[in-house]
């Protein structure tokens, strides 16, 4: 296995535990960094603002100072400006707030290279769009700022009509008026259409003779019977799967402003939830090349492994879901800024999509008015767990996807099985943990399974979710503070691109709960902000075991850190969306400024 | 052109793969483009792989398998580039999708759906359709089905197989019920469900009409090349107990001349077709008959002219 690329090796760090700090503390009176690192140069002290470490024991410091990537020291003013050299840069924070980098706790990083490369023609929060004036205007300056030649694509994402004000369905001609000479498609907000203008359709072959298949719909001119803009479900599948897809080489060249989605927002650990293998390729050759700023956490899906394996270890000589005792040497250690830290299992859809897998039936049928309705699994749980045995056995954390009460008690059932409790710290991440029953929380404390919470997805579904699953179960979903009061250690993530890369919004959720309405979607289920917080930092390194070197602000971890213009802490619930990003730096380095 | 589709649905365990396995490497002069989750679960004979790249294995008698793992949709599209290269499009629906669903999307590429196939465990059917987890996915498969294929015979009581009966017959009325052990059917029980009006062009193919809550049992008759009097009078008695009969004939009167046999009901044809060249000159016919009207039996297929009750598959 020598020259597995995916075996990683160790990055030279040198851990500093509790005890090490205090050691260190003693020269200066501060927490400092003990041992090797003592000398090193203090590069850069932040001061003039707030620190907030989300570390106990020293919640709010006036000082930081960083040096080799790492935090040196953490205090008051004085006591941190004692440390300064002539070659310290002083970094006057002019009342600003210093935080941990954001970590999201699941995402898809591999969505971010691609959607840059698209026009986002979502309405408020998401994207700039109110009306189809605006939504092709969008697609037009997209265009231009992107250079794309006349004969060429421009793809849009986000279209939603019933959130603009113009009362019905984009057009084909809508398009025309503004990019006549481009081809151009609009993805449908919910992923299962499209509009396309005329060389759109053109391009496809879709015109007055195309029937409209089984299951779809396309929308027709009036009086005529061509296609005027919208295709739905099945019509719009086969243009789907034929969608110019981006090369490898495209995808490299978006790579800067796809990790500027996260730069920008303070976030400095990403995670690439559903890795498949060329994606994972991808990872390893842009990390090789020097390409990433930040770190990205990859997930390998479960069904990858066979191929994986055949690449890496053509010599095993294990069953189809059997895995080399050698795996886990692959696993949680970064090289050139990633790093794979488990396997992803999906289990169930979406809440939204009603795919999602749920024990009783929705109150509104099925995404086609089936009756008794409660959604599906992906897979028989009989699969499951010999599946979730193998990992365990192994060694590798388990990640999986479940976001109904039943494929949550699929993984449970799977957990409970391969004899894992919570001794064992393995700290399993159920993603999503959406629709729990309070029941399940319990097993979560038994078999030590770490909930990854949605709470934005009370914002941008919480009304949907009440007239699909009623009040008391839309109220329990992401249940931050019934697991909280159980023990439970639990994060809180955007699943990017489902939802736009927005700590704030996600804290504000977690606090708030609010609906797109204005409706409380489970009131006894928010959380304050220094435990909304906790969920995007230290918490969320805790659950990818990286807590000794991420997600406080404490001497020995990565100067891994996000400038806000406002203390989150201070200010309220309502401000707190409008935070601003002021500067974001990982290991000590500026990867993104305010007006850069 | 567009090729006829068939989607195989079936719970974990039904036999989706033995059956796919065959499929895909039977020698039955077929060109099925099949569409995969995953190709893992697949153990294809390498000896009989032409080429592995990527999504695609190439089988040397002209199938291919695609793996879906970038989507159904996307396999499809792919093999629609080379739609001359194949004669029919199988899917492969996972072991708790909606078989019926997976036709439906596959629709918008105007594929002619040739029939839904789901398989079920004979001896496990119960417990799966009362299954927390499942049993609706079981059921709305059942729901699905064109072509029930109630497999693993050999495996189920009587008691059981009479409880997956009554499950079948609830849940399925109205689907074409084949009986068989290991997945083993021929290729002309499978295909050609839906259309009746369709009469394909190869003898692999005939149709069964589809029949209220009967069984279906298909057997494949090989012989030694015969008279044309001793095949007539065979003819005769397959227009008597089948549904349908095709295949190629050698005569011992025309030893170079390869003949085609189709029978629908008491109508029976027998053409020349060609010359057998490469080809083995021996008689195979595929018989669909109404379970209780031929003498074919599962368990104990009998001597007819040299039938197997359940042959070899594609054979």
């Amino acid at each position: 296995m020598q020259d597995n690329p995916i075996k990683m090796t160790r990055r030279t760090v040198i851990k500093t535990t509790g005890a090490g700090a205090l050691f260190g503390a003693g020269a200066f009176g501060l927490p400092r960094l003990a041992g090797a690192q003592a000398d090193t140069p203090v590069e850069r002290i932040f001061r003039g603002g707030v620190i907030v470490t989300v570390e106990k024991d020293q919640p709010i410091a006036e000082a930081l100072a960083i040096g080799g990537g790492r935090i040196l020291a953490v205090g008051s003013e004085a006591e941190v400006m004692a440390l300064a050299t002539p070659e310290t840069q002083i970094h006057d924070l002019e009342g600003a707030t210093v935080l941990p980098g954001f970590i999201d706790s699941h995402g898809h990083f591999m969505n971010a290279p691609q959607i840059v490369a698209w026009a986002n023609v979502s309405g408020p929060p998401v994207g700039p769009a109110t009306s189809i004036a605006e939504v092709v205007a969008e697609l037009k300056a997209h265009a231009e700022r992107r250079n794309i030649p006349e004969g060429e694509w421009v793809i849009g994402y986000g279209y939603d009509a019933t959130i603009l004000t113009d009362g019905r369905e984009m057009t084909r001609d809508d398009i025309d008026a503004v990019l006549p000479n481009h081809r151009v498609l609009v993805i449908h907000v919910s992923n299962h259409g499209c509009v396309l203008n005329s060389l759109g359709f053109e391009n496809f072959g879709i015109d007055e003779n195309t029937p409209t298949p089984d299951g779809g719909s396309i929308a027709r001119r009036e009086g005529s019977n061509e296609p005027v803009g919208l295709l739905m479900e099945t019509a719009w599948a086969p243009i789907f799967a034929e969608l110019p897809k981006p090369t490898e080489e495209e995808l490299m060249a978006s790579l800067d402003e796809a990790q500027a989605l996260y730069t920008s927002r303070g976030v400095t650990t990403a995670q690439e939830g559903a890795t498949h293998k060329p994606d994972l390729e991808f990872l390893i050759r842009a990390g090789d090349q020097g390409r990433l700023k930040i770190d990205i956490v990859a997930l390998p899906l479960v069904l990858e492994f066979p191929a994986l394996i055949a690449e890496y270890a053509p010599n095993f000589q294990g069953g189809p879901m059997e895995l080399p005792d050698t795996t886990v040497h692959a696993f949680g250690t970064y090289r050139n800024r990633l790093k794979l830290q488990g396997v992803k299992i999906p289990l169930d859809g979406s809440p939204q999509g009603k795919t999602a897998f749920w024990t009783e039936p929705l109150l509104t049928g099925g995404p086609e008015g089936e009756e008794d309705w409660v959604g599906f699994p992906l897979v028989p749980p009989e699969v499951v767990s010999p599946v979730v045995a193998e990992f365990v056995k192994k060694g590798i954390q388990v990640f999986t996807h479940a976001n109904g009460d039943a494929a949550i008690d699929m993984i449970i059932d799977a957990t409970r099985e391969a004899g894992v409790t919570a001794a064992d710290g393995r700290r399993d991440v159920v993603i999503h943990s959406q629709f729990m029953r309070p029941d399940q929380l319990d097993a979560y404390v038994e078999l030590g399974l770490s909930p990854s919470f949605f709470t934005v997805h009370t914002f941008y579904w919480g009304d949907v979710h009440v007239a699909n699953t009623g009040p008391d179960r839309a109220g329990f979903m992401s249940p931050m503070a019934s697991a909280g009061a159980k023990g439970i250690r639990f994060t809180n993530h955007s699943d990017f691109s489902v939802t736009p890369m927005d700590p704030l919004r996600m804290m504000h959720s977690a606090i708030t709960r609010l609906s797109r309405t204005g409706k409380v979607i489970g009131a006894a289920e928010r959380v304050d902000i220094a435990t909304a917080l906790r969920c995007m930092t230290i918490d969320a390194a805790w659950q990818i075991f990286e807590e000794d070197t991420k997600g406080s602000i404490a001497p020995g971890k990565l100067a891994d850190l996000v400038i806000l213009d406002r203390n989150p802490l201070e200010v309220g619930v309502d401000e707190l969306l409008e935070l601003q990003v002021v500067e974001t730096f990982k290991e000590g380095e500026s990867v993104w400024r305010s007006g850069a | 052109m567009s090729l006829p589709l068939t989607v195989i649905g079936g719970y974990l365990g039904a036999g989706k793969t033995t059956l796919l396995n065959q499929m895909l490497t039977g020698d039955h002069g077929r060109r099925i483009a099949v569409i995969v989750n995953d190709f893992g679960a697949l153990n294809v004979d390498a000896s009989l792989i032409a080429d592995h790249s990527g999504d695609t294995i190439a089988l040397s008698n002209g199938c291919i398998c695609c793996s879906a793992s970038d989507g159904t949709a996307q396999a499809i599209a792919r093999i629609l580039k080379r739609t001359a290269e194949f004669d029919h499009i199988v899917i492969e629906a996972s072991g708790v999708a909606e078989p019926g669903k997976v036709a439906r999307n596959a629709s918008a590429f105007r594929l002619p759906l040739d029939g839904v196939i789901v398989l079920v465990d004979a001896e496990q059917l119960p417990n799966q359709a009362a299954n927390r987890y499942t049993g609706r996915s079981v059921i709305a498969q059942l729901r699905q089905a064109d072509v029930v294929v109630l497999n693993k015979l050999d495996l189920a009581t009587p008691e059981r197989l009479a409880e997956t009966r009554g499950l079948v017959d609830r849940y399925a009325a109205g689907a074409s019920i084949l009986l068989t052990e290991r997945a083993r059917l021929p290729l002309a029980a499978l295909f050609g469900a839906r259309a009746p009006g369709r009469t394909g062009e190869d003898p692999g193919s005939p149709q069964v009409e589809p029949h209220h809550a009967a069984d279906y049992v298909a057997a494949l008759i090989e012989h030694e090349p015969m008279t044309r009097a001793a095949f007539e009078s065979l003819a005769r008695e397959f227009s008597e107990r089948t549904i349908r009969a095709k295949g190629f004939v050698a005569l011992t009167d025309a030893p170079e001349v390869r003949h085609l046999y189709q029978s629908v009901g008491p109508r029976w044809t027998l053409t020349e077709d060609g010359a057998w060249g490469e080809a083995e000159r021996r008689t195979r016919l595929v018989t669909i008959a109404v379970r209780g009207t031929a003498d074919h039996h599962v368990h104990e297929p009998n001597g007819m002219g040299g039938t197997h009750g359940f042959p070899a598959p594609f054979a």
